[in-house]
């Protein structure tokens, strides 16, 4: 919290009890401030751990799990420092504010607080360093493959306007839909023909550019059965909005029954072969 | 009044000639250049038409020569042409450059005032506001339900694309330009800029860059949005080059504007004006002038490599034939990262001289807040990749990247401390131009809050590319940034005008704006977390009660917007005359008068300390003379006792 | 009071603005005519299916022969580039079965995405070429496909259908009385459900620029066009 030295009870000096300290006119105004703050914290708090969840999508994939988790983590972290902001702001403009054709006589000089500056520092640079080694550990779990399962691997082509999903595993089938077996790590390989694309799985949590003449790789396991949506997050030209389709995640059987039906070879439901298509 | 002046300004008798400069203005540069673009585009077309390339080429020559022409025709050459054959420019002609006694017409002219070019930047940067504002109108309208059919893919495409352009120009010259020019020199006590001309010419640079911006609707639109992704941009109608061509003198107005602004701020000070004297906006506009000298050549150099691709078969972002998609992203992000603190500098330089006016105290942690800016600027250079996370590029760099993104977070969050700082037990005075320094506090702190979840990679790997993106930079330049400036402009505007701006218009439309601006973008906000990608023409069912808020909500953004320009242009014919201080400030400016004269200072004033001493009777910031020299203290008459304490 | 009639005036005037330019956006290029689907006949052969249908079209290897878009000169504005004919915005019955016969004039080369010289979404998942049933054709010469697109999450239902179109080989002679070469004659069938509009193009890149889909491959009424089941 704000404070200054300038005040008239210092608070730097061992002094009688907190209590006696809290009804001088300077504490006072620390208390109705801190009652501020504290409904601004608890506010923003409720704020942020129910507004995410009401409009994030489905959660489909470990990815998104983790995804939904830290941003829970950054609106917990961020709302007591808006909470100081708004509250400060509020309060000064509720008790200290004068309209009129002339302003109010001057306030008292404060031109710094050494001790309010370091602890403002060191509080936002701890955060800072939190929330750095939170997403380091974080970008490390999701971009790591789990050695214990070999994953499907997809080859994904991004054309203009089209998505279209080979399965080299499988037979090389191709399909323009994409098709996934649940609980099963994936590896998606992603390229484009033509200009950049971005391949995106909103409710898995995963979105890489598919470059011409490159493959970029990113993974992610499924968790959830349903059809999920499959976007283009890249501007790409005229029928960029219409580049979308279908992820299905279906059970492992089904999913052969799919690979099978379109002439491929099934290997997802035998486990010591997988992985070696 | 204007008209008997201009009568009187053309009979001074003039010894070395130099009647065709007296002649030249705005319109008949525009009757040049559009003779001169129209030969140059037959000529491109005589010469290329059967290459396969299209008419690349013809655009490019036709764009070229309309700014060429334009310049010629606006007089931009004439000083130099006349130096060069030995009639160099009279003290009468230089006077009449500077737009002494030529009224309204000085406007049009390529005039040399630093004020002069203050007011034509406002006028300029508000008329190019109101161009992308109706591009942003009908963006939202397209998408008002799902499945709207007023717009094609094209049309769609191409409005996206030139409403971002447009507004980014117009956020970056919306602060500097006015002010920078107008209010800086006088905040430093110097009579003019330190290259006149210059500031005239990037001026006229920037003009007619405009209508080559809209001229991009002509040649078939862009595909491509405002940053031009290459080889999408290889790929896209000529219109892309009329958007290089317009970029490319962008920056050049830009570079010409910055270099003017650095230098006169470092040179021509007045006597007294310390580094730790001297106001933090003019410490804001010179970070953000040097970091737009470092950051937007880089986006010179992308266009003219697309430029290259485009007309001369080069490859430079080719990638199957060696070029590399990720060099145009790398140049492209080394500008696009550095230009939104170029945008966000200003107004927030703005919103600190502000707060301690209004708030009558000294501003807190003043040394602070400039090493925070010089840290925004040095940190600012290193955190282009972030917008690359999901390119593909290096994907090992995430983590490097991820550090200097969320360090920025620290300097940025330093002003908020600085701002509540300032305000903390300060007489509040709630005068418009304060309504903008709490409309900043609300919004720039949502804007920065939700940066720091889009730093953090797989985050971002979720938001990249959807509304919450878009959602977010607007609350940094729009709800923070442009609401900055929008108090800049409430507050200046006595200076400029010499009358106050109406105050009871001002304040509706500063609510409309900030409730129509919070109901748009948290709904967006809501559609991003949602899925929805950016810059689609058409978008899901799911998406349709946010789409609806947030149109409604823009909506109501351009009647705040409209009712804002409303007080503008009513206050400034014919508002309550303002003194020449009407806000009790301390600053250097509000000691001349409202307007004030050409060559602004009768005697160059002498700086004895900060000009923030709110509440300390004993700390002056100048002993001007010819005015009082500490307005709040009326008794202290001016006299012979300030020369006496600024030798001192 | 002054100041609100000003203000509400000011508002009045954006408002004009903003329409006035969403008027002449919308109205920028000129729309193309509607093909109708012709010889509608109810059927009870197929379950779901109501009527059949059919659509004719061709695919030129320029805009000349587009009636539509001549201007007074006669020719359009890009006389040189490719395009569907006779136009691209396409009507049919829903609930119908729609048989497409598509003359396809223009040459080719390879495909840069081979899974697109497949079929998907026809009946059968087969496509009638010169009399030959097909389910693929050699993707190294590729004339033009015909692509709708699925829009999966709108209320619509979904319809995916690509058909790749042969390449008359360069050296073929022109057909007597006929600026271009005998046509490959491309039939198939599919299936329309509930109303929508769907988007469709050309996925063979055949325009200009970059990776040849510049020009008419991004310009609407020249190989991208819409369908729209009524």
């Amino acid at each position: 919290m704000v404070s200054d030295e300038t005040d008239v009870l210092p608070l730097v000096l061992p002094r009688p009890s907190i209590r006696e300290r809290l009804r001088t006119p300077s504490g006072k105004l620390f208390v109705s401030v801190g009652i501020v703050f504290l409904v601004m914290t608890v506010v923003l708090l409720v704020f942020s751990v129910w507004w995410p969840n009401a409009t994030l999508p489905a959660t489909a994939s470990d990815t998104e799990e983790a995804v939904r988790l830290t941003m829970l983590v950054f609106a917990i972290s961020a709302a007591p420092v808006m909470a100081v902001v708004w509250a400060v702001g509020y309060f000064s403009l509720r008790h200290w504010g004068h309209g009129g054709e002339t302003p109010p006589e001057d306030g008292p000089p404060i031109r710094g607080n050494n001790r309010v500056t370091v602890a403002w520092l060191v509080v936002s640079s701890v955060l800072t360093g939190f929330l750095l080694v939170w997403g380091l550990s974080e970008l490390t779990s999701t971009t790591t493959l789990s050695t214990s399962s070999s994953p499907i691997v997809i080859k994904v082509t991004g054309q203009q306007w089209l998505w279209s999903f080979s399965y080299p595993q499988n037979g090389d089938i191709s399909s323009p839909d994409l098709v996934l077996p649940i609980d099963k790590p994936v590896v998606f390989d992603v390229t484009s023909t033509d200009v950049i694309h971005s391949f995106w799985l909103p409710e898995m949590g995963i979105k890489v550019d598919a470059n011409p003449s490159v493959t970029s790789s990113i993974t992610t396991t499924p968790n959830l059965l349903g059809t999920f949506n499959v976007r283009c997050a890249e501007l790409c030209g005229l029928n960029h909005s219409y580049m979308e389709t279908t992820a299905t995640v279906m059970t492992a059987a089904d999913f052969d029954a799919w690979v099978r039906s379109q002439g491929g070879t099934p290997t997802t439901a035998t486990t010591t072969e997988a992985g070696n298509g | 009044m204007a008209e008997a002046t201009l009568v009187r300004a053309e009979t001074v008798p003039s010894p070395g000639g130099g009647g065709i400069m007296r002649r030249l203005n705005m319109f008949t540069g525009i009757i040049v250049g559009v003779i001169v673009a129209v030969a140059a585009y037959k000529i491109g077309q005589h010469f290329w038409v059967e290459n396969d390339q299209g008419n690349d080429q013809a655009v490019i020559a036709g764009e070229v020569g309309w700014v060429f022409g334009f310049l010629i025709g606006v007089g931009a050459f004439v000083a130099p042409v006349r130096w060069m054959l030995g009639r160099d420019l009279t003290h009468e002609d230089e006077m009449f450059l500077a737009g002494k006694d030529q009224g309204i017409s000085r406007y049009f002219r390529f005039t040399t005032d630093h004020k002069v070019v203050g007011t034509q930047y406002l006028v300029l940067a508000m008329t190019t506001f109101g161009v992308g504002g109706i591009l942003a109108m009908t963006i939202r309208t397209q998408l008002i339900v799902p499945g709207n059919s007023l717009l094609g893919g094209q049309a769609y495409n191409a409005i996206v694309g030139v409403h971002g352009i447009i507004m980014i120009v117009s956020t970056i010259i919306m602060v500097v330009g006015p002010w920078g020019n107008f209010v800086m020199p006088l905040m430093i006590g110097a009579r003019d800029m330190a290259f006149p001309r210059i500031n005239a010419l990037s001026f006229w640079t920037l003009f007619p860059a405009i209508p080559i911006f809209l001229s991009i609707a002509a040649f078939g639109g862009i595909p491509t949005g405002w940053v031009a992704y290459a080889p999408l941009s290889d790929q896209a109608p000529p219109g892309i080059d009329a958007f290089a061509v317009a970029i490319i003198l962008f920056v050049i107005s830009a570079a010409l504007a910055s270099v003017n602004i650095i230098v006169t701020a470092m040179t021509m000070r007045a006597r007294g004006m310390t580094w730790n004297r001297t106001p933090i906006f003019v410490v804001g506009i010179v970070a953000s002038s040097l970091l737009g000298l470092i950051a937007l050549p880089c986006f010179e150099v992308a266009m003219t490599f697309t430029l290259l691709d485009r007309s001369m078969g080069a490859s430079f972002f080719v990638p199957d034939q060696g070029g590399s998609q990720w060099l145009y992203a790398n140049l492209f992000w080394l500008m696009g990262h550095p230009e939104v603190y170029v945008i966000l500098i200003p107004g927030l330089a703005a919103v600190l001289e502000m707060a301690p006016v209004f708030s009558r105290k000294p501003l807190f942690g003043a040394r602070l807040a400039v090493i925070s800016l010089i840290a925004l600027v040095v940190l600012s250079i290193l955190v282009w990749a972030h917008h690359m996370f999901v390119s593909g590029w290096a994907p090992t760099l995430a983590g490097p990247f991820m550090l200097s993104t969320e360090l920025i977070s620290i300097p940025t969050g330093v002003f908020f401390l600085v701002l509540i700082g300032t305000i903390w037990r300060g007489s509040v005075w709630t005068r418009l131009p304060m309504l903008f320094v709490y409309g900043f506090l609300w919004n720039f702190m949502i804007g920065g809050v939700t940066g720091i979840f889009l730093s953090d990679v797989p985050a971002d790997n979720e938001l990249h590319g959807a509304l919450f993106v878009t959602a977010h930079f607007h609350y940094t330049l729009l709800g923070g940034a442009m609401i900055g400036a929008m108090g800049a402009l409430v507050y200046w505007f006595p200076k400029m005008t010499g009358r106050m701006l109406n105050e009871r218009v001002g304040t509706v439309a500063f609510w409309t704006v900030m409730i129509g601006f919070n109901i748009a973008f948290m709904a967006m906000f809501a559609d991003g977390l949602a899925g929805m990608p950016r810059r689609v023409a058409n978008y899901q069912p799911e998406f349709a009660l946010g789409n609806f808020i947030t149109t409604i909500g823009a909506y109501i953004i351009g009647i705040g917007m409209l009712t804002f320009l409303y007080a503008i242009v009513s206050s400034w014919r014919s508002g309550k005359p303002a003194g020449p201080n009407p806000w009790h400030a301390k600053t250097l400016e509000w000691f001349v008068p409202s307007p004030p004269p050409l060559e602004n200072f009768e005697v160059l004033p002498v700086v004895t300390g900060d000009p923030y001493g709110y509440g300390e009777p004993d700390t002056r910031h100048t002993t001007h003379a010819g005015a009082p020299p500490l307005v709040d203290a009326v008794l202290v008459p001016a006299g012979p006792e300030s020369t006496s304490e600024a030798s001192s | 009071m002054n100041s609100l009639v000003g203000a509400v005036g000011t508002v009045a005037a954006g408002a004009v603005a903003v329409g006035a330019a969403a008027l002449v956006l919308h109205s920028a290029p000129t729309a193309p005519p509607t093909l109708v689907a012709t010889d509608v006949q109810a059927t009870t052969s197929t379950p779901g299916v109501k009527t059949t249908a059919s659509i004719n079209l061709s695919t030129y290897p320029d805009s000349g022969a587009i009636t539509w878009r001549r201007t007074n000169n006669g020719v359009g504005p890009h006389p040189d580039w490719v395009s569907y004919g006779p136009t691209t915005v396409l009507q049919v019955p829903a609930n119908s079965l729609i048989t497409v016969t598509i003359n396809q004039y223009d040459g080719g080369e390879p495909i840069p995405n081979p899974f697109l010289a497949q079929v998907h979404g026809t009946v059968g998942g087969s496509v009638t070429i010169d009399g030959k049933v097909v389910k693929s054709i050699d993707a190294d010469h590729v004339g033009h496909t015909f692509t709708i697109h699925n829009f999966p999450s709108t209320k619509q239902d979904p319809l995916f259908v690509s058909v790749p179109l042969p390449a008359v080989a360069d050296d073929a002679p022109a057909a007597p009385n006929s600026d271009y070469p005998a046509p490959h004659v491309v039939t198939f069938k599919f299936v329309t459900h509930g109303p929508g509009t769907y988007t469709w193009n050309c996925e063979f890149p055949c325009g200009e620029n970059y990776a040849n889909f510049g020009g008419a491959m991004s310009t609407y009424g020249y190989m991208a066009g819409s369908l729209n089941v009524v």
